[in-house]
């Protein structure tokens, strides 16, 4: 059974490097694009990530307050993409707590997926809310942007699997030299 | 959903941390269990130390992972709480474990071999590591280290999801790592500094939390754009959440201090009664000296 784990290791390891760093690297927080605008009755603060932004999945994390901004407000909240300059189609998403990394945000993650300028524009609460909007410009992503993703992509599973898969076990290696002692001795 | 609810909830997922902390347990785990299996390591592998390393990592996990992390754009107190857990508890819980031989031994005999020969004295890389764990150098390391990224400049530069706010907290990690070292000296080799100035040794860097949570929290002004720009929690204004920041850096930094400094009293006191381990190879050159004499005279 043991012997079963060992030889099992390095694929489950492998298994769980694969995952995770297929995991989108997404989180709430990044670049602050709109901090307290009043909207209608509430004030809204907009995040995007990643940063910069890149074509692929964007997350836009909106918090609402109240005007005083000791209450954290749940109202519905829509987010809609245009693009400016190119003939690539509009996107709209719900903002949702379970999106949201922070729990006090509401976050929609959405692909986008020409680079150029989009506007994006959240729609606040019903008729005591309101729309704010702001522009921003999308690249295409490039694997130099996380050079340490590159990294874990290949370094790690590469160095893991040459040092479970081809490396010579202690055992093995002391078994051997005890049999050659004895055949040198007998 | 209530606002505690909430930020017990934000927990966040960041790619590689999560492998860095999952690598480090596994190796650690897989070089202890042989280690202890073929009854080496001595008195470096003792299960406190195991706690210590495990305690180390979870340290790290909860300021890179947690609500802690994820309140850290939002709350400069947040941010000090994440970077106290980086140098304080983290770095001299991991050190405390051990680390090099059970990660040394996870590896098979030949890559443990040519790890092995990069920590050889004569080896540069050894050599390298050797000089930046010295008192003299870890110390002023630290301390810049410290004041650099209080720098308000350089502290926005780091905010928000850029290869700069993982850069900050690397350096406070890889910086008080190197600080801690030679007060705890994890690889059993002799001391490169007594007790007694183990003591003076923490006083600097005392010193620098004291002198930047002071100014914090003595501020007039929030210092950072970033918290100025940042939505307002529970009607915490940014000048209140730098004061508090600079407050936690202050007292809470102070005390975690207390903890390393009432150690090294006690360590001294044991020195001084005879009390206290002898690495094996300072015992094996102290016997080699002692007969040394001994044929001279």
């Amino acid at each position: 059974m043991t012997r079963l784990l060992q030889h099992l290791a390095p694929a489950v390891l492998l298994a769980f490097v694969a995952l995770v760093t297929a995991t989108p690297l997404m989180a709430n927080g990044g670049t602050v694009r709109i901090s307290r605008a009043p909207v209608g009755l509430y004030l809204v603060s907009v995040f995007t990530s990643p940063t910069p932004l890149r074509t692929g999945e964007v997350d836009v994390s909106v918090l609402v307050q109240d005007a005083e901004q000791e209450r954290i407000l749940d109202v519905p909240i829509i987010v809609e993409a245009h693009p400016l300059d190119t003939e690539a189609a509009a996107v709209t998403h719900e903002a949702t707590r379970q999106q949201a990394t922070n729990k006090l945000f509401k976050a929609a993650k959405f692909d986008v997926l020409a680079e150029g300028e989009w506007e994006f524009s959240i729609t606040v609460g019903g008729e005591e809310g309101g729309t704010v909007s702001f522009q921003a410009t999308l690249t295409d992503p490039t694997l130099l942007d996380r050079p340490y993703l590159l990294a874990a992509l290949v370094l790690i599973p590469l160095a893991l699997l040459g040092w479970l898969l081809l490396g010579r076990d202690d055992e093995k290696d002391e078994a051997s030299t005890r049999q050659s002692r004895i055949a040198a001795t007998t | 959903m209530g606002d505690l609810r909430a930020f017990l909830l934000s927990w966040q997922f960041e790619t590689e941390v999560v492998v860095g902390l999952a690598l480090s347990a596994f190796l650690y785990a897989r070089g202890w269990r042989r280690l202890r299996k073929r009854g080496r390591g001595g008195r470096i592998l003792r299960r406190w130390r195991a706690w210590c390393f495990a305690a180390g990592l979870t340290a790290v996990g909860v300021a890179l992972l947690s609500p802690v992390a994820t309140f850290g754009s939002l709350l400069m107190s947040m941010h000090m709480i994440q970077h106290l857990l980086l140098i304080m508890i983290a770095a001299p819980l991991l050190l405390l474990g051990a680390p090099m031989l059970p990660m040394l031994w996870a590896f098979p005999r030949g890559g443990r071999r040519r790890l092995g020969r990069l920590l050889h004295p004569s080896n540069p890389v050894h050599r390298v590591f050797h000089f930046l764990t010295r008192p003299g150098i870890a110390l002023p390391v630290f301390i810049l280290v410290v004041v650099i990224w209080h720098y308000p400049p350089l502290y926005d530069a780091a905010q928000g999801r850029t290869i700069t706010h993982d850069l900050e907290h690397f350096c406070f990690l890889a910086a008080a790592l190197l600080y801690y070292w030679p007060l705890i000296h994890p690889t059993g080799s002799p001391r490169r500094m007594s007790y007694g100035a183990g003591i003076l040794y923490l006083f600097p860097s005392k010193l620098t939390g004291f002198v930047i949570g002071a100014s914090l929290s003595m501020a007039q002004t929030p210092w950072y754009q970033t918290y100025i720009n940042a939505p307002r929690l529970w009607g915490l204004s940014a000048l209140d959440d730098q004061q508090l920041a600079g407050l936690i850096m202050w007292i809470f930094g102070g005390l975690l201090y207390i903890f390393p400094l009432l150690l090294l009293v006690v360590m001294m006191i044991r020195e001084d009664e005879g009390d206290v381990w002898v690495p094996e190879v300072v015992r094996q050159r102290q016997a080699a000296a002692s007969r040394g004499e001994i044929e001279a005279a």
